[in-house]
């Protein structure tokens, strides 16, 4: 927080409003990380009131996206902010947005759990999916967590690792398509299988989006589209 | 309750703005004619209390005139005709029986320019208390210290109150006026463009000082600075040409106004018409 | 411009301190024989005036006034002697008379002046340049400080001072109250139209006229209606006096003031004005603390035309009561100390009465050259100081409007 010195604008109104804009952003992460736990849950368990839960709270999600995106309107339209707060206010559009999605797709994998209903699947192909699912939890909390912490270094480190989770979906989707050419009558639970682990992997992609969103709002870079993901090359170096 | 209703017309300001609220000024069917032309136009305009209400518009709407309304400054301009009535704080301003001397002990005024007298800093800010017939060195001291205060400027000028006002900067000289009009404790402030004359720095801090003072009191600020209002109004009334267009909550003007003439004032699409 | 102004008056000073020295210089003293048409005469007298053709010389003045200049050609002239142990004695009532030598001459009447009543004994004839220096400034020094007796001009200084003070004091809360009236409650109304035309044509009236004005408004009529009242035997206010002179003078310099004043508080800053009606002022409370204030370097300004505008006046004075010789000072260390109803003496009546009413023409000529010098220091000296405190007053104000 203090390395954008949010809280020493002359205006004491503009300080709360910021700091209660990335408060709401936070809360809005962790909802949003509730909402993909519960989802996770519910699919290992093929637990359906877990289910209905998540599908109830992303009515939630959906209204702190609308609420943060009318206070982000209410700075632009209010404060004419520039430099980090500006960037702060775009960063946090983006990243609202990025945090809805998943939202959605946490509510997709909790759908996929209702819609698994008793369907068996070997023991081995839960167990990757549960793998991936704790990965992309762990990169959502981090990434969430580099944005607390306003630390550009670790969301570099966090963009990165999105491979792992790129990894695993490679690995899962083989396996899964190898399951449905030898067993049609289990294509229906491998093909919800399949989109449980793409809506996995598109969390991972949102949160890669959001890392880069940490970058650009404490760096000031924009590092979409510049393979710096891939690189192992540092952030380049900018202002003191 | 329904004469408030009556007052307002629905295309200027939605009907259940102000619910509620009291108000500190009210002007209704407002028109000011200097000798030759008209610069008010049947202003209808509700200012709640304890609420920063501002008033925009371009060079020669009638702002100020407006603003001079309220506590009839207005009657120093030869020439100037006021018809319709102004309330402050429930009381008509134009009544016969209205006391200028106590109308505007009740409303403060802050200036474009600031304009301290050629005084003591001290002196400046006891100047409406002893009007007011305070004597009391003692008392004067307390009043002038917490006025200072109120105004961001005691920590400033403590170790200066003796020396002339017209040596503080400029930033400091608006807020030494500030706290002169605070010290006699009006209940309503009018601002005519007060942070014209500032640096961007000084601004802020006035800006932020306004923030404060809805606290305590109705602010009725005009300004030419969109952004201020913006920054620091609850409500907004655009004027143009002498009426006013659109009176709403600030959120409401500078992100999605009702009407064009203002979305195209707030956007600057304004055409100059007629100079 | 002002350098212009400045040359003009150099050049006024240079001429009058040219004519008023000759007012102090020392005269040297011949001893003269001659012939006139009453044969031959002989007699010890200072030489005023020598040229290739003519003398003119002044013999010892044995009656009060009674210098008698004799005009003698060179060609009647049969002895001119600068004798070494000539001496010129001027006494205490002004005379000047002339002896050879330590015995006190005696007058044609038969008496001798005694010793106490001598003020100078000068060796005229054998002056070095430092005496000659210094006895001009102790002559220059009496004729300032000495009394109209004696030839000085002190009690129409002390007149001439305390008039114009009085006639300040009178004419400034009259000025500035009808300018305030002028400027910030008649507006532009007909009162205030006909009122500033007035100022403005009387400001062009002939000081003779309000001398008249004066003296049948204030002396015979006011002045003769206290009497009346009173029932004094002797006119005490129905003949000219300070306060008459000074209210005359007042009026004369009206207008001065009024259109000076008004001019100033046109200046204060409107901003001023309404930020002290904002704070609950009354239309006076505003004008007296802070338009006033503000103006206060007008004011002096108003102050210092009236001063320069009165202190040159005679005209009027003489009808009102500024008279040759005034008996008393109007300021003394009697009760109540500043006489109003007392004639009084001033410069510019001196100045008059020397330069035309004398019977010593050229020696009293040279006088009134150097009363019209003083008067011209007293005018510049009131002046300067008010233009000095005026201009504190705008530094301080220039200071304080950064």
């Amino acid at each position: 927080m203090d390395r954008l010195h949010l809280g020493q604008h002359i205006s004491q109104q503009f300080n709360s409003e910021l700091a209660a804009l990335t408060k709401q952003v936070l809360a809005m992460g962790g909802l949003v990380e509730a909402q993909l736990a519960t989802a996770l849950e519910a699919l290992a368990a093929r637990d359906l009131r877990q289910v209905a839960h998540v599908v109830a709270r992303e009515d939630e999600v959906n209204a702190a996206e609308l609420e943060i995106d009318a206070r982000c309107t209410q700075i632009l339209a209010r404060r004419q902010p520039a430099a980090s707060d500006l960037r702060l206010v775009l960063a946090v559009v983006r990243m609202v947005a990025n945090l809805e999605r998943i939202g959605d797709e946490a509510e997709r994998i909790a759908r996929i759990a209702e819609k698994l209903g008793n369907a068996e699947l070997p023991e081995h192909y839960a167990f990757k999916l549960a793998q991936m699912g704790s990965l992309v939890r762990d990169q959502l909390r981090g990434t969430l967590d580099t944005f607390a912490r306003m630390d550009e270094t670790r969301a570099l480190e966090r963009l990165r690792r999105d491979r792992e989770v790129d990894v695993l979906y490679k690995e899962l989707t083989r396996l899964l398509v190898d399951l449905m050419q030898r067993e049609s009558e289990r294509v229906p639970a491998a093909l919800e299988m399949l989109w449980g682990a793409r809506a996995l992997e598109r969390i991972g992609d949102r949160c890669k989006n959001i890392c880069e969103q940490v970058i650009y709002l404490v760096r000031g870079k924009d590092v979409r589209h510049t393979g710096l993901s891939r690189s192992a090359a540092p952030l380049p170096e900018t202002k003191q | 309750m329904s004469a408030r209703e009556d007052a307002v017309d629905a295309a200027v300001m939605p009907p259940d703005l102000l619910a509620g609220r009291e108000l500190a000024l009210e002007a209704r069917g407002l028109s000011l004619d200097y000798s030759e032309r008209r610069a008010l136009d049947a202003v209808n305009l509700q200012v709640p209390r304890r609420r920063v209400t501002a008033l925009i518009g371009p060079s020669g709407c009638g702002k100020s005139s407006l603003l001079r309304c309220f506590n009839r400054l207005n009657d120093e301009i030869a020439g100037c005709r006021v018809s319709g009535e102004v309330r402050v704080l429930g009381l008509d301003a134009y009544a016969e029986t209205t006391a200028l001397p106590e109308l505007r002990r009740r409303v403060g005024m802050v200036f474009q320019k600031p304009n301290p007298f050629p005084q003591s800093v001290a002196d400046n800010v006891a100047f409406g208390l002893r009007l007011a017939g305070l004597r009391s060195r003692l008392e004067l001291d307390d009043r002038v210290e917490a006025a200072l205060r109120a105004a961001g400027l005691w920590e400033e000028v403590r170790d200066r109150l003796d020396d002339s006002a017209l040596r503080l900067s400029a930033g400091q000289q608006q807020r030494l006026v500030i706290a002169r009009a605070l010290a006699v404790e009006p209940e309503v402030l009018l601002m005519d463009e007060p942070a014209s004359m500032l640096d961007p720095i000084s601004t802020l801090r006035f800006e932020e000082l306004v923030v404060a003072l809805r606290e305590r009191y109705s602010v009725l600020l005009v300004t030419h600075n969109m952004q201020q209002a913006a920054r620091v109004a609850d409500y907004t009334a655009f004027l143009q040409a002498g009426r006013l267009l659109e009176f709403d909550a600030t959120d409401r003007i500078f992100t999605n106004p009702r009407l064009r003439g203002t979305e195209d004032y707030i956007t600057g699409r304004m055409r100059e018409d007629r100079g | 411009m002002a350098g212009l102004c400045l040359l003009a008056l150099a050049a006024v000073l240079a001429v009058l301190v040219q004519q008023a020295v000759r007012a102090f210089a020392p005269v040297p003293v011949a001893e003269l024989r001659w012939r006139s048409d009453a044969g031959e005469q002989q007699m010890l007298a200072a030489v005023v005036f020598e040229d290739a053709h003519e003398l003119v010389v002044r013999g010892s003045e044995w009656q009060r006034r009674g210098a008698e200049y004799r005009r003698i050609a060179r060609a009647d002239l049969l002895q001119l002697d600068w004798p070494a142990d000539a001496r010129s004695l001027r006494l205490h009532d002004g005379r000047e008379i002339h002896r050879r030598g330590l015995a006190l001459p005696q007058a044609p009447d038969g008496s001798r002046p005694a010793a106490a009543d001598v003020a100078e004994d000068v060796a005229s004839n054998r002056l070095s340049r430092g005496e000659t220096a210094g006895l001009m400034l102790r002559r220059a020094w009496d004729f300032v400080a000495g009394t109209a007796q004696g030839g000085g001009v002190f009690p129409a200084l002390v007149g001439t001072v305390v008039l114009v003070l009085l006639m300040s004091v009178l004419v400034m809360p009259l000025g500035v109250l009808l300018a305030l009236w002028l400027h910030e409650y008649a507006g532009s109304g007909r009162s205030a139209r006909v009122l500033r035309a007035a100022m403005a044509n009387l400001a062009g009236v002939p000081a003779v006229i309000y001398g008249l004005f004066g003296l049948v408004l204030f002396v015979n009529g006011v002045g003769g209606g206290v009497d009346a009242l009173m029932h004094s035997a002797t006119p005490r206010w129905g003949g000219g006096g300070l306060l008459w002179s000074a209210l005359t003078l007042a009026l004369l310099t009206l207008p001065v003031v009024v259109i000076a004043t008004e001019e100033g508080l046109a200046r204060v800053p409107a901003a001023l004005r309404h930020g002290a009606l904002a704070l609950g002022a009354t239309r006076a409370e505003m004008l007296w603390r802070v338009v006033l204030p503000v103006a206060r370097p007008a004011l002096l300004t108003a102050f210092i035309l009236a001063v320069a505008r009165a202190a040159g006046e005679v005209a009027p004075l003489m009808l009102v009561g500024a008279v040759r010789y005034a008996p008393a000072l109007p300021l003394d260390g009697e009760f109540p100390y500043l006489h109003l109803s007392r004639q009084f003496m001033h410069l510019g009546q001196s100045v008059y009465d020397l330069a035309l009413a004398g019977g010593d023409a050229p020696r009293d000529m040279a006088q009134a050259h150097a009363a019209a010098l003083l008067l011209l220091v007293v005018v510049v000296g009131l002046n300067a100081a008010a233009i000095v405190v005026r201009n504190r007053l705008r530094e301080r104000a220039r200071e304080l409007a950064v």
